[in-house]
């Protein structure tokens, strides 16, 4: 293996380095205690559990893509890495009229013919005559198939040896040796049935028997299975690196002094200073999503302050940008989108985040918020995280993600493989959320409701709560665990977020796997930032705040021989192409199609007296038109109140309250939806799938008959006035309204949770449904009214609308608060919010994305702005005041001579500037946070 | 009744134009290849080369396959030139990492001398279809002997009473065993017979057909003369284990389902195939004859139930009651065991809660024009469901005019009324999963067999719990044998 892969590969994996294995720096020889321990063997009575399910684990029989899956393989269905003994028990012996197992033959056995492939199996070879399992599964069957499942359990597994190892060069064996001791009292050697994995196979391998062989220099994990008890062993391969010496760097805080350790540790250098342009872009860009304006760039250059970087990092940290950015990095994973919540609660709950953020909320206070707040989402914002995510599950595995750094979903079905957590911590965090109803607008806390375990069907407590206790708010005391030291994942999966976003890379990576089987690249760095979090008062900008600040932050990108390879140690700075937002911001500034806030104090000061013109211009208009808007809601043929939802949904037709019942139910019952247009979807998606029951008021003037469109038309049933209204063509229904009020009853079967409903008509009443309470209370003046009669004027909408997007800061897509997706932002990985994994930003580069710059119109329309922005500027300060902006640095004379040249012998001036920007819009160093 | 495969393989040549021209010299090649060379394909390559496992892209589950080059696109078979046949070097390479059948034991030399002289033969396989897979080119396997004593009862799946019932049939290893339903004597021994029994039908006082065969192997419809105690005939063929037989209401044909899905309907007096159709997507467990004749039905572990027109083998409906999402009568189950009622239509039972009694026809038009949603909402269709009280999976069923005796996972065996209302109720139990389960002709016995290997007979006027025995020549005696009358 040629030196450059294994450099990559060791810093590619990770390592729990716990500090007594490498002070000691040697290769500890593993103690077995021979005494207490029997070797195994098959000469006795085998048992089921103990020793045939780990050894369809070991021949991957078990594994999530065989046997193992929830469908099983033909037919043969085994539970995942053996977790549930009994199904396992029920598939070997009885399923399939007991097809699999010949007491009389052991060898004619399907279970070892179709493995060894004397039988066609799909599966291909998996067992041997020589492997240990063969001789356990043989002896088995010939013992006459005991499948018992046993009293006594597996409660311990001790593997020698059992902390960090370091083996001094490739090359180099440690063998592991595990043992299983039961509930009886009796411990026994296992090895040989035991599951072996290296997580890096190129670091260090590991043999059916446990045997770890080094292969290259690295650092891996080799994680051992037995039943359900999963350890793992961190495994440092280390040798000599020709010529390597370490060149000492500034360590300015506690994080230089850590990864520095694990530099030395692992032969790798550390890389030097960058220089001040390269910081302020880079810096500026992380913390504000945006580039740092031409005269920032030039200022910080010349100031010659020795605390200048850090009084930058203070400055940006106070910013709202640093804000409004950093909340829609956690929009994005609490999937903050229009379609999941209530129209325009999205926005509310971004700029709850953001305000968090100006602040400096505690992460601990936000994150108790988000889970256990209830109330009404438009006056408690945090709410809506609960409103848009609608079953205990999903609730469940987006809570442990998002704030565990844990993929929990697979012990959804059974115990997880890769980690501990288990189907009851998994029905016990549902259970957390089992006292909680949402109605699509607000959350509030019940007293009753269960969730249970579905195997084992018994009703499961909730999670965080003392043993056999009841807690008064299970949401509460959920949180209140979660969101604390006792919870070690929640520090360390929030100080690794931050840490990613700040390197492009989590200690921990991906940053929501936190697992046994996935060490940091640097355990002692994630702790220290945890601890520093947990005792600082969960204070984030703290921790940016010294990340910003350490010489790793600030390294250059520059690498030499001895840490080029290295992208897992911080050794250097990794170039990261701006995310999608960035970039069409930064492209936007550097052409001026976005007008910064330097040029924007003018515009927004004649925005506001246009508008206060024309307003005060508009007043004496004001009782004519309220007169107007009256007598039209008085005159109009029909007029339609707002949509009202039966608070109760059924999960089937079979469950739902019969028409008769609905007509008699209390209007305390019904909720009214005025936020809901007519022509526009109602998603029942803010609840679950299930059956609705919709009402609406339509009052008439004459009995007439209206026709409207109901979708979908076979999955829903009409009342008008307590009579069944039959379907008509398509989605047509005639509604009979009689002169008065009349009330229509919609019956709707839903059940898919995302499927829309609308009923479309013509409403004869051309009065705003925004006004319509106001007028109908007799209201003179009202925040309804009074935004009503500014938006009835043209001009006067347009410039509110104007003045509304600069004081949100809509123009920027990295600090609005609401996705708004281009097809440029798709193409550079914006996420459409759909889970809670980082990991759904795409970072890798496309094609697309380099036809989007080269061609897509999006670019194309901004560089239009280019002559009109700089009309005022010669050649040369054009040239100058380019570079500044894109580059947050002058240009070299030879790239300033270039430019000139380019420039002066262009034909047509603004296509020459245009083309200009347009190279310089390509260019690594642009595309580029460096 | 006698079956002769040559004769049959014959019959089916001369379907076709070439077999006229067929001299006696070819007629010796042809059966070369089915008695000479598939036998040693089948046994030793194809479960590594078969249809679905294919190692190396190369297949030889057909003539057809094993002519086509695998991923090395070297040819296999190069007719007279063995050398340069790759079936053949592989099988004698020197390079032991190469050498087929690779990780196992050389060949026998005859065996690898057959090869060879096959291939300098010409390679000739004349008359033989190379589109049909060479297990059913062998036609049915001669079984060995049964064990003189087994040393522990095997699970027991088949169970049938004899006309007059006092013969209760059940399935042994490699045999099928005859017992006194009134002294639990065992009567006969039936050997020459595939290792597993899993459905076992009287014809008439002297015969029986079983299905059964070797899982994942072989598996066979056959017909048993008691009288002679042997098998006399051998109506199909499977590629795994037959688990179910039904006979027509007039006697002359019989259908058999496979684990594999398919199922082949024969003309009993000359073992003829009349149709066969494979349609279920997971293992066949149970087959039945409507009573009129019109329709075969065969339940699947695939949760439905595909119904068939008996004559031709089209098939007529799929009757989803096991497998619904929506209503009252929801749940997602495997069907293990059907019988007819009425005039054309079936009762069928398997996971979840009912014992589901429908009819073909009304099935269809439930399935098939769902005009109105909103009706098919409300209305669950025309099946009527019957609570049985068990839960996990129910395997057998045994009826009695209108009474259905069911059991499976629990042991328990219950008595449901299909006809009213009445409350399911518990006439007998085993400690075990019962498999089996089978009425006398006149109604008045039930016997029972499962996983334990115990063969329980129960009185159906619930007088007694019946008796219970180990059905199987077991060396010593076992402890269930004391579970008696009370």
């Amino acid at each position: 293996m040629n030196s450059a892969l294994r450099i990559s590969t060791l810093l590619l994996t990770a390592a729990v380095g716990i500090s007594a294995v490498l002070a000691s720096g040697s290769n500890p020889k593993p103690v077995v205690k021979k005494t207490d321990l029997r070797a195994y063997s098959t000469n006795r009575k085998l048992d089921f559990v103990q020793d045939v399910v780990p050894v369809l684990t070991k021949q991957g029989c078990a594994g999530g893509s065989c046997h193992g899956s929830p469908q099983g393989k033909g037919s043969f269905s085994l539970s995942l890495f053996g977790y549930d003994p009994t199904m396992d028990q029920r598939a070997l012996t009885r399923d399939s009229f007991a097809r699999r197992i010949d007491t009389f033959v052991p060898d004619a056995s399907l279970i070892i013919r179709k493995p060894m492939l004397k039988t066609p199996h799909l599966g291909g070879r998996k067992l041997r005559p020589t492997d240990t399992a063969y001789t356990v599964l043989r002896t088995w069957i010939a013992q006459g198939a005991d499948a018992t499942i046993s009293a006594t359990e597996c409660t311990k597994l001790t593997i020698t040896p059992s902390t960090s190892q370091i083996l001094a060069s490739p090359g180099k064996q440690l063998p592991l040796r595990v043992v299983a001791h039961y509930s009886d009292g009796t411990s026994r050697d296992v090895t040989p049935i035991a599951t072996f994995e290296s997580a890096h196979p190129a670091v260090a391998k590991v043999s059916a028997n446990g045997l770890i062989t080094g292969t290259g220099r690295g650092q891996t994990a080799v994680s051992i299975r037995y039943l359900q008890h999963l350890e793992s062993v961190p495994i440092k391969v280390l040798g000599t690196v020709k010529g390597y010496t370490w060149k000492p760097v500034p360590e300015v805080n506690i994080v230089d002094k850590l990864v520095n350790q694990t530099l030395k540790q692992l032969s790798v250098t550390a890389s030097p200073t960058c220089n001040d342009a390269t910081f302020l872009r880079r810096v500026t860009l992380d913390l504000t999503g945006m580039l740092p304006s031409p005269e920032t760039a030039r200022a910080f250059a010349t100031d010659k302050s020795a605390d200048k970087r850090k009084r930058m990092v203070d400055s940006l940290l106070a910013s709202d940008a640093f804000a409004r950015f950093w909340a829609l990095k956690r929009a994005d994973l609490l999937r903050v989108t229009d379609e999941r919540m209530p129209h325009g609660r999205a926005a509310l709950l971004t700029k709850w985040l953001a305000d968090g953020w100006k602040t400096n909320r505690p992460a601990d206070v936000e994150a108790k918020a988000l889970i256990a707040t209830d109330g009404d989402t438009r006056i408690t914002p945090p709410a809506n995280y609960l409103v848009a995510v609608t079953t205990p599950d999903d609730r469940t595995e987006m809570t442990a993600q998002t704030f565990m750094g844990t993929r929990i979903n697979c012990a959804k079905c059974h115990n997880h493989p890769y980690e501990k957590w288990t189907m009851n911590d998994y029905y016990s965090i549902a259970a957390a959320f089992a006292r909680t109803e949402t109605d699509g607008f607000s959350v509030t806390s019940t007293s009753a409701g269960e969730t249970k375990h579905p195997t084992k069907g018994r009703i499961m407590p909730p999670y965080g709560a003392a043993k056999g206790s009841e807690p008064a708010n299970r949401r509460q005391t959920f949180a209140n665990w979660l969101a604390s030291p006792a919870n070690p994942l929640f520090a360390r999966t929030e100080v690794n977020r931050i840490w990613a976003e700040l390197f492009g890379r989590g200690i921990v990576d991906p940053v929501d796997d936190f697992r046994a089987s996935n060490p940091p690249s640097n355990a002692a760095l994630l702790d220290m930032l945890a601890k520093r979090l947990e005792t600082n008062g969960f204070d984030r900008k703290d921790i940016i705040r010294l990340i910003c600040n350490s010489q790793t932050y600030q390294r250059s990108n520059i690498t030499d021989a001895f840490n080029k390879n290295d992208d897992a140690l911080f050794s250097h700075a990794k170039p990261r192409l701006l995310s999608a937002e960035q970039l069409l911001d930064a492209i936007g500034v550097v052409t001026g199609d976005i007008k910064t806030d330097t040029d924007l104090g003018p515009v927004l000061r004649t925005l506001t007296s246009d508008i206060d013109a024309l307003r005060a211009s508009r007043a004496s208009g004001y009782t004519t038109w309220l007169d107007g808007q009256k007598a039209r809601y008085a005159s109009a043929a029909v007029v339609a109140e707002p949509w009202q939802l039966f608070s109760q949904p059924a999960t089937s037709i079979g469950d739902a309250l019969p028409i008769k019942d609905i007509t008699k139910t209390p209007d305390s019952q019904w909720l009214e939806r005025d936020d809901v247009k007519d022509n526009q979807d109602i998603r029942f998606g803010h609840i679950k799938g299930g059956v609705y029951w919709i009402r609406r008021v339509i009052s008439s003037r004459v009995a007439q008959t209206m026709d409207v469109n109901i979708f979908p038309a076979d999955r829903t049933a009409v009342w008008v006035n307590g009579k069944i209204v039959p379907r008509g063509d398509r989605e047509k229904r005639s509604l009979p309204l009689k002169e008065g009020v009349n009330t229509v009853y919609i019956r709707c079967d839903m059940p898919d949770q995302f499927q829309p409903f609308w009923m479309r008509y013509r409403d004869t009443c051309d009065v705003d449904m925004s006004i319509r309470a106001s007028i109908r209370q007799n209201k003179n003046s009202d925040d309804a009214l009074l935004a009503a009669y500014d938006k009835s004027d043209g001009n006067l909408r347009g410039l509110l609308q104007n003045q509304n997007a600069f004081l949100k800061y809509d123009r920027y897509a990295t600090q609005r608060s609401e996705p708004r997706p281009t097809q440029f932002l798709a193409a550079f990985g914006q996420p459409k919010r759909e889970t809670a994994c980082a990991c759904e930003r795409q970072t890798n580069p496309t094609l697309l994305q380099a036809l989007e710059l080269l061609n897509g119109s999006e670019t194309y329309q901004r560089l239009g702005n280019i002559s009109a922005t700089y009309s005022a500027l010669d050649d040369a300060a054009f040239v100058e005041r380019i570079y500044l902006t894109a580059m947050s640095r002058v240009p070299v004379a030879k790239e300033r001579d270039a430019a000139l040249a380019f420039l002066t012998k262009a034909g047509d001036k603004n296509k020459g500037r245009i083309d200009f920007v347009w190279a310089l819009l390509s260019t690594k160093e642009f595309l580029f946070q460096h | 009744m006698k079956f002769d495969i040559k004769q049959a393989l014959l019959q089916a040549a001369t379907a076709t134009i070439a077999v006229f021209a067929v001299s006696q010299a070819q007629a010796r090649a042809e059966q070369n290849f089915v008695q000479d060379i598939a036998p040693i394909v089948v046994k030793n390559c194809i479960a590594c080369h078969g249809e679905r496992t294919a190692l190396g892209g190369y297949r030889m589950h057909t003539l057809e396959a094993m002519m086509r080059p695998g991923a090395s696109g070297r040819s296999p078979v190069a007719a007279r030139d063995s050398e340069h046949s790759l079936v053949y070097s592989r099988m004698v390479t020197t390079e032991l990492d190469k050498r087929m059948p690779q990780g196992g034991e050389k060949l026998p030399p005859i065996m690898v001398n057959a090869i060879r002289m096959w291939i300098n033969e010409g390679a000739k396989a004349p008359g033989v279809d190379p589109k049909v897979p060479l297990v059913k080119l062998m036609g049915p396997r001669s079984h060995p002997a049964a064990p003189a004593t087994y040393s522990a009862p095997p699970p027991l799946a088949a169970v049938a009473f004899s006309l007059d019932g006092k013969i209760i049939a059940t399935g042994g290893y490699r045999e099928v065993l005859l017992w006194n339903r009134a002294t639990r004597a065992l009567v006969k021994r039936i050997g020459g017979v595939p290792e597993r029994i899993r459905a076992i039908q009287w014809l008439n006082a002297d015969q029986l057909v079983i299905a059964g065969g070797i899982p994942g192997e072989y598996g066979e419809a056959a017909v048993i003369n008691v009288k002679a105690g042997r098998r006399t005939g051998v109506l199909a063929t499977f590629p795994d284990v037959a688990s179910s037989v039904a006979v027509s209401p007039d006697g002359l044909r019989v259908a058999a389902g496979c684990a594999d899905g398919s199922v082949i309907c024969t003309e009993l007096a000359t073992a003829k195939q009349i149709w066969s159709s494979k349609v279920h997507a997971d293992q066949v467990t149970g087959l039945a004859f409507s009573a009129n004749g019109q329709f075969v039905a065969s339940t699947g572990r695939d949760k439905v139930v595909k119904v068939y027109d008996a004559t031709d083998g089209t098939l007529y409906t799929t009757y989803n009651g096991h497998n619904r999402n929506n209503g009252r009568y929801r749940g997602q189950a495997p069907v293990f065991a059907i019988a007819a009622d009425g005039t054309a239509g079936f009762v069928t039972v398997g996971g979840g809660q009912w014992v589901q009694t429908w009819n073909p026809e009304k099935a269809k038009a439930e399935t098939g024009d769902a005009g109105d949603m909103e009706t098919r909402f409300f209305t669950q269709g025309h099946t009527r469901y019957a609570e049985h009280g068990l839960t996990g999976d129910v395997f057998a069923m045994a009826i009695v005019g209108t009474i259905a005796y069911v059991a499976g996972e629990g042991g328990s065996i219950q008595k449901v009324s299909l006809a009213s209302d009445e409350k399911s109720k518990e006439v007998g139990s085993q400690a075990d999963w019962v498999y089996g389960l089978a009425a006398s002709p006149d109604g008045k016995w039930l016997a029972a067999v499962g996983f334990k290997g115990v063969l329980q007979v129960i009185p159906t006027d619930g007088t007694t719990t019946g008796t219970a025995w180990v059905a199987a020549p077991v060396a010593s005696p076992a402890p269930k044998q004391r579970t008696k009358q009370k």
